[in-house]
């Protein structure tokens, strides 16, 4: 045991109901049963409304002394129902521990600290108004992740280490979180820096605030090489901060947390208009080699169709661009251009682009970041539309939802992966659109199923394209969670032997299974 | 057929920051975009290439970094770009402005068609057009949402208020543009490389043009900026519903509330 192996908890605040800002009855706020997974919760019995870590402390200890349980909520953006209340007597919003972040300078890098309860859109908008940085804080700063949910939370983001398009540059939200506090399940508190708290061969130290040591020791469990969001990430040296960071809550409640900053860079835009046929995966690979980018998004011939039906509908509102041929897929594309390399950059563009068969002129490109929000809302547009037609399909069946896939795969399994798809839908008869992140192997297939039938079918084909995703070194969740939707495929990622280190790990921090119960672990 | 489009890199959003000390607008971390009128302007000048032949050129009066605006307009399809930078331009009004275009103009040699967007959406002065047809002593149309060319007669549709004029013309004119015009292309990726690749944008300094110095930059502008500041946001107003009496009696009751009667 050491200083670096050992958590140390503070005290956990004096339980507390009676604080008015701490608590509301149910009923008035039916918008916190549900998130975007559409999944149905069970009015719990208390809503608690913390505005600080304290305030969760105090309701945490609260809930612990009645024997309770707790469902963490956030926005409320996550699309495996990890924030719907199920089978607990409380919800625990975290939603108002907001207040203004701070920028701070630390040996010439910058982090933002801020609450849990600010929204990425809130980061945004403060990173861009310059009026309380100090003098010598670096033009552009920005917090590089970008999920596409501009109103979610950083402690959602956190607790689901939330990625975007970006990600095939900057990596997931883990890698850009420097420090968090941490409520845990009795209402102690942790400061976790990142760098400090590892765990020493597979074993390490919470001291509790009255002394009491606990040890805890594990095994590591396989992580595919790939985005991956499913369970606790175990390392036998890992950094203690990154079992809180993908954690889905389960292991504490996150209230506070300082995030690294960097600089924006200067970009080219691009969207390249392809045949149906043209070989994705093989193209990601080639421009992959040979250059650096910040993204690299696709959507399939079948996703143009269903834009262009949205574009008959909705016009330019859409953000749909008016084009003339809609029978080919498209790339998107983001170049990091540094001071003088825009001019070769081009050029190898240009040739990765001949060699792959691609023909520039059909394209749409620019270098101001105003085309980045247009091809953003082109883009978003596809999720938008497939939700809008499942909403139609079920009003005449109740209970269908369409079943959108979230594995991914290494970039050199990507041409099986997609050909497995398109079989598996063709064989199946089923509609799809597939998009998403062809950069870092990662498509999302959206099933659209027509009747109960197909969401039977679909099901099933989710569960073989997983089972497939993982044979080839691949994640069965690699950016959208596990939740309280997709814990069947924990056993399609790992053992038996896995799920219970990460078992152990639940037990150790949470033994009575207070937090988020049903999210990862039935 | 020769058409010289005059752009402007502008802000890309409104809620620009104002430097009280200086009264100028903070651009630093503000990203830009070309003026949205002058993307229309852009689409019509190609559109008229593309019927009946000829040369697009573009002109942009900004600090170097306007360059890639010019880029962008040859992504567009046009076919060479000039980029007017100097220090002595600075401060330009739109006098100074549309003087400094119209020696670019000169230089340029013939043109048959000049098309300015309308109105710069970070002045919103619509004055850089009308001046620069006074200055080259061409006929000008504003506010063209239509145009047709047949032979050397253009036939263009202007929005007046609440209806509209058409005017003939013959060339030499100068037209501004507004949105309803068109929809502007997309710029391409290969016309990208050939602006890298052929060096399509050259640069214009002061002492590359015919100009008289005492004209240019803050010194010849003969408006100054004085102030510079966000209008006050004034309340929400208030629209009462109902027949003409009942309007009439909360309109009454309103004012004798806030003490006004």
């Amino acid at each position: 045991m050491n200083a670096r192996n050992v958590l140390s908890a503070l005290k956990a605040q004096p339980p507390d109901l009676r604080t008015a800002q701490n608590y509301v009855s149910p009923g008035c706020h039916e918008r916190y049963l549900c998130d975007e997974s559409r999944m149905a919760g069970f009015p719990p019995a208390r809503m608690w409304f913390p505005t600080d870590t304290a305030g969760v402390s105090a309701a945490l200890a609260w809930i612990s002394e009645c024997n309770e349980r707790a469902a963490v909520s956030g926005a409320r953006t996550g699309i495996a129902g990890g924030a719907v209340p199920y089978g607990a007597e409380n919800l625990l919003s975290t939603e108002r521990i907001v207040y203004k972040p701070m920028l701070i300078e630390r040996n010439g890098e910058w982090f933002l600290k801020t609450g849990a309860g600010m929204t990425l859109a809130d980061i945004q908008a403060f990173m861009r108004n310059r009026d309380s940085f100090p003098d010598h804080a670096p033009a552009g700063l920005y917090y590089p992740v970008d999920p596409t949910e501009t109103s979610a939370s950083v402690g959602g983001m956190i607790a689901s280490d939330a990625s975007g398009a970006r990600t095939l540059f900057y990596g997931s939200t883990r890698i850009w979180v420097n420090r968090l506090t941490v409520v845990l399940p009795d209402g102690s508190i942790l400061d976790l820096e990142r760098g400090k708290f590892f765990a020493q061969a597979g074993k390490f130290y919470l001291k509790s605030p009255n002394g009491v040591v606990d040890d805890c020791a594990f095994s590591g469990v396989r992580i595919p090489g790939t985005k991956h969001v499913a369970g606790y990430r175990l390392s036998t040296d890992m950094d203690l901060i990154d079992l809180f960071i993908g954690g889905e809550g389960t292991l504490g409640v996150v209230t506070d947390a300082e995030l690294r900053l960097t600089a924006a860079p200067e970009c080219l835009y691009v969207c390249l208009f392809a045949g149906v046929d043209h070989p994705a995966a093989e193209f990601a690979a080639c421009l992959k080699q040979r250059m650096p980018l910040l993204a690299l998004e696709y959507m399939d011939r079948a996703s143009m169709h269903l834009l262009r039906n949205f574009r008959d509908s909705a016009s330019a509102a859409s953000g749909v661009p008016d084009l003339t041929d809609w029978d080919l897929s498209v790339y998107y594309v983001e170049i990091p251009l540094d001071k003088g390399n825009a001019r070769e950059r081009v050029d190898i563009l240009k040739s990765a682009l001949t060699d792959s068969g691609l023909d520039p002129a059909d394209s749409w490109a620019g270098f101001s970041p105003s085309y980045l929000d247009e091809m953003k809302r082109f883009r978003h547009a596809l999720p938008e539309r497939v939700n809008q037609l499942i909403a139609d399909t079920g009003k005449s069946l109740p209970g269908l939802t369409k079943i959108g896939t979230d594995m991914a795969v290494p970039d050199h399994a990507l041409p099986a992966m997609m050909e497995t798809y398109s079989q598996g839908i063709s064989r199946e008869g089923l509609q799809s659109v597939t998009f998403g992140h062809l950069g870092n192997g990662h498509l999302h297939v959206n099933i659209l199923p027509r009747s109960m039938e197909e969401v039977e079918k679909g099901k099933a084909l989710y569960r073989e394209f997983a089972r497939y995703a993982v044979s080839l070194g691949g994640s069965v969740a690699a950016e959208h969670g596990i939740g309280r939707l997709k814990r069947d495929l924990m056993s399609v990622q790992y053992n038996p032997d896995e799920i219970s280190e990460m078992l152990k790990i639940k037990r150790f921090f949470d033994p009575q299974f207070r937090l988020n119960p049903g999210v990862l672990f039935a | 057929m020769r058409i010289i489009v005059p752009i402007k890199q502008v802000p890309g959003i409104t809620d620009v920051k104002i430097n009280k000390e200086r009264g100028t607008l903070e651009r630093e971390g503000v990203f830009s975009i070309i003026n949205p009128d002058d993307k229309h302007a852009l689409e019509l000048a190609l559109e008229l290439k593309s019927k009946h032949s000829g040369e697009v050129i573009i002109v942009t009066m900004g600090p170097p970094q306007a360059k890639e605006a010019l880029v962008e307009a040859l992504a567009m399809g046009g076919d060479k770009a000039y980029l007017v930078s100097d220090r002595k331009f600075a401060g330009a009004d739109t006098w100074a402005t549309a003087y400094t275009l119209s020696k670019v103009v000169e230089k340029l040699g013939h043109f048959d068609l000049i098309i300015c967007g309308s109105q710069a959406i970070d002045g919103d002065t619509a004055q850089v057009g009308p001046q620069l047809a006074g200055f080259l002593k061409i006929p000008q149309i504003t506010y063209v949402r239509k145009l047709e060319l047949k032979g050397k007669i253009l036939t263009a549709e202007r929005i007046i208020g609440n209806g509209h004029e058409i005017i003939e013309a013959s060339m030499p004119v100068l037209l501004t543009a507004v949105g309803e015009l068109n929809t502007p292309r997309f710029p391409r990726i290969d016309l990208i490389f050939e602006a890298f690749r052929e060096n399509k944008v050259e640069c214009l300094k002061a002492a590359d043009l015919k100009i008289d110095e005492a004209l240019i930059g803050l010194e010849g502008s003969p408006t100054k900026v004085k102030k510079v500041f966000n209008p006050k946001k004034r309340e929400k107003g208030l629209i009462l519903e109902g027949s003409p009496a009942e309007v009439a009696e909360k309109t009454v009751s309103l004012l004798r509330d806030s003490g006004v009667i």
